[in-house]
């Protein structure tokens, strides 16, 4: 968010002139830090702020405090956490920070992970901090409301939640106080005892009343503070006192019609007038004040105001701005449109909504506007680019053009759209739709518009699944936009090519990458062109220039910034260049950034980071990792929306991965099983990670197969996909029966590889490929690359036949067992049939029997017993 | 429309109808107030129950008939009896 935040929001309202120490309430108060939340809940006028912001100020040192008042325009989720995470940096500045960047990033993370962001900063704080947030009977946002009850779920001990306002928040109130977390306030508690009254009256200056007449007034406004004050000050100068409390304490008038009156009567002329003018701003300052009324001595009335105890609050320690008691507005309000009528109330928000556009506060200037139904205003304003690009499809937006009467909404096509993206966000894509057809006939006649239409349209689409219609209307919408509306023919772009890169149409997704790329520039959007020049970093080593692939993938991570779908697929590619390479460590570090992602916008599976990561850890000879790492790979792949993605190819890589594990560990049953699964899969899906299992392929080398290598090098060669080229080469190199083709195929990859850094993929077909490069070197065919490859291939497999040895050697590790294999190892113990495991831990059927098979497996027992016992010897379980 | 009912304690001013929804604004002998009239739907009488909270006024009761239930109740038999 780009409007700058109100520090007004964050001040301790300050003591006021007259205030009553209530000690009853703070000593109650003080036992508010050994609960996760203390709630003060009561009606306006009972002196929720006044008894909190007491607190606040007489805390012992220790214990850090920070403040919030909410109001209607946060509403907005975005907004509020905001504000919420910049009350915490008051005085912790370093807490939130990524929180933060989330919340400005452009793909918003859904609320859970913003606030474990948060969470983790505010767990390791070792002050007990105090947050109070008061007047949240303004919030109504649900998903506000959802993500304070899951930040409470997880409150860190020493972080105490104070919300004051007027209704009960919609929280499992109930359930907190069976948890014994949450402390309570309600009207019956801050009602004002007679002794309190007492003191109030004396603070005030009020003339002296008996303990009789006292008495009167508090039982005549039940302890209700605010009528008291108000009680009190029209006693002010009043001549026979005992007639007006009798008088007061006869009626049954609403105290505060009654007691309005009598104030505002004793009030100078020019104190009344001001008050009712300035009753329609929500804060209030000198200038604001001079502006709506056309006087000259607002900031001295303020003070003035102050003085008199008349129901105004500073907001800042200078005395700059000021807002008015909330039920104290409410009846100045309701006296103004009785007194002057509902448009001279309206002329007074357009005077404020001037001041504030003059002074660049175009939120309050839009917000008043509207106050005001002048339309023509609001929408001026909300065409204002700083207005538009932070509030662009946000919730604050939505709220001002809904205000906004239908047939004046689509006076306007710009702010109508504004609207509908508002929509869209939201998922009202059918009312979205209206509008648009409505504007769609409207202006038939101008195709630009028709453009854009199409594009939202596109957008529509794809936010509902419907591929085929999304390409019909993205075409249609790259077709009508003109070049320089960069902005919206960037984004179509690349969701086109990004469908024809799920299909593999690397050639067809070139130009319209590039296009996206050249127009996230061109608007200056630097992160946004991360996503693209990946695109076109893949495109690149498809080509076999690899070497171009990685400035691409290095650039991206530098301009990604919280572009998380850019920066996810660069720290994916950049690892699989880096196995490519041979450079293991560096590979699995990337990976491992990229999974960290997970859960961020358009990082919600990340299966690919987990399968490539599984070949890292099977080329370091890490087999259980590997093993673990397809395992999550497969789990994530179970997330995946089955329309979004090239299912069919990350299956078959899954299965690849999995046979080339089975291989690694020597299990001739498993490599079988996936070798019969692994053939079902089209030669299509051989790309760059397929590697791993396509040297097992050479089981069922026949001529069949050489032929069909043929055709696919044509195509590829076609299309100039010269990186599958060359993995063809390989192949055919290995597969051909004439000597002399094989060594002229290795040759011809060892021209790419030298130039590019080719290694990893000619070491992963280890001791198939040994005795071609032996002959390779005798021959003179690059000798020295050669004798490198057999030194790699050489070393690996020494390390490999070490561990095996070492394993038969020793005993197994503790690690042998992954922590969920020793649960079922125990329940095994304990005599559970596999059915049982299963319904105890909450796992299918034939989850269960894979880890038992697992367990006797690594134990090399055959049966369950002899498993016990050896893990028992082995000191796996107890 | 439902026809709503709402009794408040003490007797607010007869010039808030505009602010209750334009509800009509009646004053009991026992110095109550009753706010009766047609609303909109339920949101309109929450906007008048909202209204009534941000004054802190004392809500006594509240009753809401549809519709269907007055053409039900008048058409019960021995109703005019």
């Amino acid at each position: 968010m780009a409007t700058p935040l109100l520090t007004t929001k964050h001040f301790v309202p300050p003591a006021r002139s007259a205030q009553v120490t209530r000690q009853r309430l703070m000593d109650r108060l003080k036992e508010g830090i050994n609960f996760s939340l203390v709630l003060v809940s009561a009606p306006a006028g009972f002196g929720k702020t006044t008894l909190v912001s007491e607190w606040v100020r007489h805390m012992p040192s220790p214990i850090k405090t920070a403040w919030l008042s909410l109001e209607d325009s946060d509403n907005d989720p975005g907004r509020f956490w905001e504000y919420f995470i910049a009350a915490i940096q008051t005085w912790q500045n370093k807490a939130g920070i990524t929180a933060q960047s989330y919340l400005h990033s452009n793909q918003t993370p859904p609320i859970e992970s913003i606030l474990t962001a948060l969470l983790n900063d505010l767990a390791v704080i070792s002050e007990d901090f105090v947050l109070i947030l008061d007047d949240y009977h303004f919030i109504k946002t649900q998903s506000i409301h959802d993500g304070l009850i899951f930040l409470l779920e997880h409150l860190p001990s020493q972080v105490h939640l104070v919300i004051a306002t007027r209704v009960d928040p919609p929280l499992p109130l109930a359930h907190y106080r069976g948890k014994g977390t949450l402390l309570e306030f309600g009207a019956n508690d801050l009602r004002f005892t007679l002794e309190e009254a007492d003191n109030l009256l004396k603070e005030l200056n009020s003339p002296d009343l008996s303990a009789e007449q006292l008495r009167a007034l508090n039982s005549r406004t039940e302890g209700w503070v605010v009528g008291l004050k108000m009680a009190f000050l029209s006693l002010r100068g009043e001549q026979d006192i005992s007639k007006s409390i009798a008088d007061f304490t006869g009626s049954q008038r609403y105290i505060m019609d009654y007691l309005l009156e009598e104030v505002l009567q004793k009030q100078p002329e020019s104190v009344r007038e001001f008050l009712l003018q300035t009753s329609i701003l929500g804060r209030l300052n000198g200038s604001l004040c001079d502006a709506v009324c056309a006087t000259e001595s607002g900031g001295d009335m303020l003070r003035t105001l102050e003085k008199a105890n008349l129901f105004i609050v500073p907001l800042d320690n200078s005395r700059q701005w000021y807002r008015y008691e909330h039920l104290f507005t409410e009846l100045l309000r309701h006296r103004l449109e009785l007194e002057r009528g509902k448009a001279a109330a309206k002329m007074l928000s357009i005077k404020a909504s001037q001041w504030f556009e003059s002074q660049r506060l175009l939120e309050d200037a839009i917000n008043y506007a509207l106050a005001a139904q002048d339309w023509e205003r609001v929408m001026r304003l909300l065409l204002i680019p700083e207005i538009q690009a932070p509030n662009w499809q946000s919730l604050t937006m939505y709220n001002w053009t809904r205000q906004i009467p239908v047939e004046v909404l689509r006076s306007d096509r710009e702010i109508c759209m504004l609207h509908i993206y508002c929509l869209w966000r939201l998922g009202e894509i059918d009312t979205a739709e209206i509008h648009l057809s409505y504007l769609e006939k409207t202006y038939s006649q101008d195709s630009q518009f028709q453009g854009k239409i199409a594009a939202t349209r596109a957008g529509f689409a794809q936010t509902i699944g419907k591929i085929d219609l999304f390409e019909e209307y993205a075409r249609k919408a790259l077709e009508l936009l003109p070049e320089d509306d960069v902005d919206n023919r960037g984004f179509i772009a690349m969701m086109l090519g990004g469908n024809k890169l799920n299909n593999n149409l690397y050639n067809e997704a070139e130009p319209l990458m590039t296009e996206g790329y050249q127009s996230m520039k061109k608007v200056g959007y630097v992160p946004g062109a991360a996503y693209p020049l990946v695109w076109l970093g893949v495109i690149a080593a498809v080509r076999g220039k690899l070497n171009e692939a990685e400035k691409c993938y290095q650039e991206a991570l530098v301009t990604a910034g919280q572009n998380f779908p850019g920066l996810y697929i660069a720290h994916l590619y950049l690892g699989n260049l880096l196995y490519i390479w041979n450079n293991l460590d560096g590979a699995a570090e990337e990976e491992e950034k990229a999974i960290k992602l997970k859960g961020l916008p358009m990082c919600e599976a990340v299966e690919e980071a987990y399968l490539q990561l599984a070949s890292i850890r099977l080329a370091q000879g890490k087999i259980a990792a590997a093993e673990e790492a397809i395992t999550k790979a497969e789990q994530e792949f179970e997330k995946v929306n089955p329309v979004s993605g090239p299912i069919g190819q990350r299956r078959c890589l899954i299965t690849g991965c999995r046979l080339a594990i089975a291989v690694a560990r020597e299990d001739s049953a498993a490599v079988s099983h996936w070798l019969a699964k692994f053939v079902e899969w089209d030669d299509r899906f051989l790309s760059n990670n397929c590697i791993l299992a396509s040297h097992l392929l050479h089981l069922r080398w026949d001529q069949e197969k050489e032929e069909r290598l043929k055709v696919l090098y044509v195509g590829f060669r076609q299309n100039g996909y010269w990186y599958y080229c060359f993995l063809i080469r390989i192949e055919q190199a290995l597969a051909s029966s004439d000597r002399k083709s094989a060594l002229s195929f290795l040759s011809e990859t060892f021209n790419l590889a030298r130039r590019e850094g080719i290694v990893r993929v000619f070491v992963d077909y280890g001791k198939v490929i040994t005795p071609i490069l032996r002959e390779a070197i005798s021959e003179g065919i690059e000798p020295e690359f050669a004798r490198k490859l057999l030194e790699i291939i050489e070393s690996e497999d020494g390390r490999r036949q070490a561990i095996k040895t070492e394993k038969t050697l020793t005993s197994p590790s503790s690690e042998m067992l992954s922590e969920r294999e020793k649960e079922v190892l125990r329940l095994v113990e304990s005599g559970f049939s596999d059915r049982q495991i299963a319904s105890k831990l909450v796992i299918s059927l034939s989850t269960a029997k894979t880890h038992v098979h697992h367990i006797l497996e690594k134990l090399e027992s055959q049966t369950r017993t002899r498993a016990v016992a050896r893990a028992k010897e082995l000191k796996l379980i107890n | 429309m439902p026809e709503i009912s709402i009794k408040i304690k003490g007797q607010i001013d007869k010039n808030w109808s505009d602010w209750m929804g334009g509800l009509t604004i009646l004053h009991s002998q026992s110095g109550e107030t009753v706010l009766t009239g047609f609303v909109r739907d339920q949101s309109a009488v929450y906007g008048v129950l909202s209204r009534l909270g941000d004054l802190g006024l004392q809500l006594i009761s509240l009753n809401l008939t549809s519709s269907e239930e007055r053409n039900i109740s008048n058409a019960r038999p021995g109703g005019d009896r």
